[in-house]
């Protein structure tokens, strides 16, 4: 794993600069709805008011329950989704201003891989020539591109005799190499991996993941990692950000996040995990209830209607700011004011 | 209770035989719960579907007994199998939409699987049968609040879609336990959903073994899941089982080289971040099987007698067994 020291954050400037990010998604209702019921459009917080920095050579890791807006706040980071506030910069530059002609530029310095490499991959292409779309704007020969295919496809751990053939004829986890290829094909600087090892079987999941991991080493990449699997978010993370209902609650490194979990939250979150080993077993810390829709979301903390530390009045009227509750460890509860 | 005795089971499609089901031996006993783990394609789902009697097409059993109460079950007529599932035998599955009824009320629906094994048939009286609809009610509430429901009187009426996901697999689980099965199987219940949900379904499922000695069948993909929650655990590799044993025995002291490396390939969770150790490899075509020990290709310890023969399961200690030649 690239070692970012911890001294070496307060000094380096920060890769990804992500600035109070929201990202609400409106739905509409029909006509007859609105005569009907007298309501507005449906507004869901997938993402509420982010704020995060993702350092050069690190792996962020973005771990929360589905729907909490990990995928949405991957994909605004990415300016897939245009954000409805807030500001993301790239190097110091602000990307939601960004030209036509940079946004380009930015596409091959960021890029993004999949949970699902069946979905992910057009089904009537050969991976020959899934891989030299991204090689094409690059410029270059055809004999350099194909040079360049076989360079990646060795890297990515597939065979040459692969080059012809389909999506289709390879295995979940055989996809997923190709998905990673095409990622790579572009050189970024940049991945945001969305759930990458979590439609495959733990197996292959552990080849995906060091395969990753030699990459970073291999070319500097920077990672924002995004998975619901703890176990996988402990291993490959530098630090880690916990997300619930569009908010990020907690965020440090992974060493002190595991050891020292403090929002209830994520106390709870790390208190389910099955072990096998039995010495790694905690307490378990149940949680009554769903998680509540981000249509609705509870006033105050978010987490209040199933917080089992629940303060007082306080934590269902005023939203708790993210605050650093101990050198580099951030933690949005009223518990810690 | 169950005994599965050399069950095979194939595929005839039209790329061969798939042999999804190989040579299975498994019991359970009252009250005890029953992991079955392994990857993808292994045979986990299609095993417990053959207990019910639900082999989907085309699928044939090959030789084999499936003892229930002293009676085997691939003997008995489709409609004797239609009285056992659901009444003695109940089945949660992975996805709860596959079981639930889109259009009908979820306590409908609990109430209705009552109705078909005539749990309270004996209650007479009333006007269209109002006595025993209202014994069938009060119990589908009943239901509902063991299994965790909040405000059952209400969410009686409502449909599946307003459920969440963890509610939905309450609410399987409330239809399973309505006739009051010797035996539950569970097709992956918490795969597809979040770990604190995982964590009250797995808590409400041990609850009803404890409570009710119902014995179960747990399939899951994930060992932590399996370590945790049951007593005895049987390692599954393309359609075999190549590793048997209590827990303890399986987990902490793993004899099969498929076993050791599927601990050795999940993330360990410690500060010292010990490298985690893939298997090499994918997991073999079910329809070019042959005799041999299918984890040959991927086996670091793999010699020449592995691929003459057939592997047999030997006998590892204290009813611990592996199907490999290094214990042999
Ligand atoms: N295009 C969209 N239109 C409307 N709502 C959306 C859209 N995309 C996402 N949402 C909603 O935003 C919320 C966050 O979704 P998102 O996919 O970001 O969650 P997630 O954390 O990635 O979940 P998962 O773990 O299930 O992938 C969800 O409630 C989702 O239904
Ligand atoms: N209807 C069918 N026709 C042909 N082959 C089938 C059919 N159903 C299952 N199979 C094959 O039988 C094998 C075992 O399938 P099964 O569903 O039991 O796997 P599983 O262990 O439950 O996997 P998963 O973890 O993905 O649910 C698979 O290789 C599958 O391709
Ligand atoms: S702010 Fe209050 S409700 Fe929210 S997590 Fe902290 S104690 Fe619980
Ligand atoms: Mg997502
Ligand atoms: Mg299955």
């Amino acid at each position: 794993m690239a070692a970012v020291e911890k001294e070496l954050i307060k000094n380096v400037k920060p890769l990804v600069k992500i600035d109070g990010i929201k990202k609400y998604f409106t739905k509409k209702r029909s006509f007859l709805e609105k005569k009907l019921v007298r309501t507005d459009d449906i507004i869901v917080k997938a993402v509420d008011d982010v704020s995060l920095e993702v350092y050069p050579g690190e792996t962020l890791g973005l771990v929360g329950e589905s729907g909490c807006g990990k995928s949405t706040l991957g994909r605004v980071v990415l300016r897939l989704h245009e954000p409805t506030m807030g500001k993301v910069t790239f190097g110091g530059d602000d990307i939601t201003r960004y030209s036509k002609q940079q946004m380009k530029q930015f596409r091959s310095n960021a890029q993004i891989i999949f949970q699902n490499p069946y979905a992910s991959l057009n089904p009537r292409k050969t991976v020959r020539n899934i891989l030299s779309v991204p090689l094409k704007s690059q410029g270059g020969d055809f004999i350099k591109r194909e040079q360049e295919i076989l360079h990646l496809l060795d890297r990515v751990g597939l065979n040459k005799r692969h080059i012809d053939s389909y999506p289709h004829q390879f295995s979940g986890g055989q996809r997923q190499r190709i998905g990673i290829a095409r990622a790579l094909a572009m050189q970024p600087k940049f991945i945001v991996a969305d759930e990458p090892v979590s439609a495959l079987d733990v197996s292959v999941q552990a080849q995906i993941i060091n395969l990753m991991q030699e990459l970073q080493e291999e070319y500097q990449l920077t990672y924002l990692f995004i998975a619901h699997d703890l176990s996988v978010i402990n291993y490959v993370s530098d630090r880690v950000a916990v997300m619930y209902l569009g908010k990020i609650v907690e965020l440090a490194t992974t060493e002190e996040l595991f050891m020292h979990p403090l929002h209830p939250y994520t106390k709870a979150l790390l208190s389910a995990i099955p072990y096998v080993d039995k010495s790694k077993r905690r307490e378990r810390i149940l949680l009554e209830g769903s998680v509540p829709s981000p249509i609705n979301p509870p006033s105050g903390c978010r987490f209040h209607t199933r917080c089992y530390q629940k303060k007082g009045k306080i934590c269902s009227e005023e939203i708790p700011q993210l605050k650093e509750a101990a050198p580099g460890h951030m933690v949005s509860c009223h518990l810690l004011d | 209770m169950l005994e599965i005795k050399n069950l095979a089971m194939a595929f005839e499609t039209e790329r061969g035989l798939v042999r999804a089901v190989n040579k299975v031996d498994l019991s359970v006993a009252e009250g005890e719960v029953m992991g079955i783990v392994g990857e993808s394609g292994c045979g986990k789902s299609v095993t417990l579907l053959n207990i019910l009697g639900l082999v989907p097409h085309p699928g044939k059993v090959l030789s084999g007994e499936i003892m229930f109460q002293g009676e085997d079950l691939l003997k008995k007529s489709k409609k004797e199998m239609r009285d056992i599932r659901g009444k003695d035998i109940a089945m949660i599955f992975q996805d709860p939409m596959t079981t639930l009824n889109p259009v009908f009320r979820i306590g409908e629906q609990i109430r209705e699987s009552m109705r078909i094994h005539g749990l309270f048939k004996d209650v007479k009286g009333g006007f269209f049968k109002s006595a025993r609809k209202h014994a069938e009610k009060d119990r589908a509430v009943e239901l509902m609040e063991e299994v965790g429901i909040p405000s059952p009187e209400t969410r009686y009426h409502n449909f599946p879609h307003e459920f969440s996901g963890g509610m939905q697999q309450r609410a399987l689980i409330a239809i399973g336990l309505s006739c009051k099965p010797k035996l539950l199987l569970a097709d992956e219940p918490t795969t597809a959903l979040d770990v604190t949900i995982q964590a009250q379904i797995l808590a409400l499922m041990q609850k009803i073994n404890q409570e009710h000695g119902a014995g179960i069948i747990l399939v899951t993909h994930d060992l932590g899941v399996a370590a945790e929650f049951c007593h005895k655990i049987a390692v599954m590799y393309a359609g075999r089982i190549v590793e048997q044993g209590r827990t303890e025995q399986v987990m902490d002291n793993p004899h099969h080289p498929y076993t050791q490396g599927l601990l050795r390939s999940i993330p360990k969770m410690s500060s010292k971040k010990d490298r985690i150790e893939p298997i090499p490899g994918g997991v073999p075509d079910l329809a070019e099987l042959k005799e041999e020990c299918a984890f040959y290709p991927r086996c670091a310890k793999a010699h020449d007698k592995c691929l003459s023969q057939e592997v047999p399961m030997f006998d590892a200690g204290e009813g611990h067994t592996v199907r490999c030649y290094l214990y042999g």
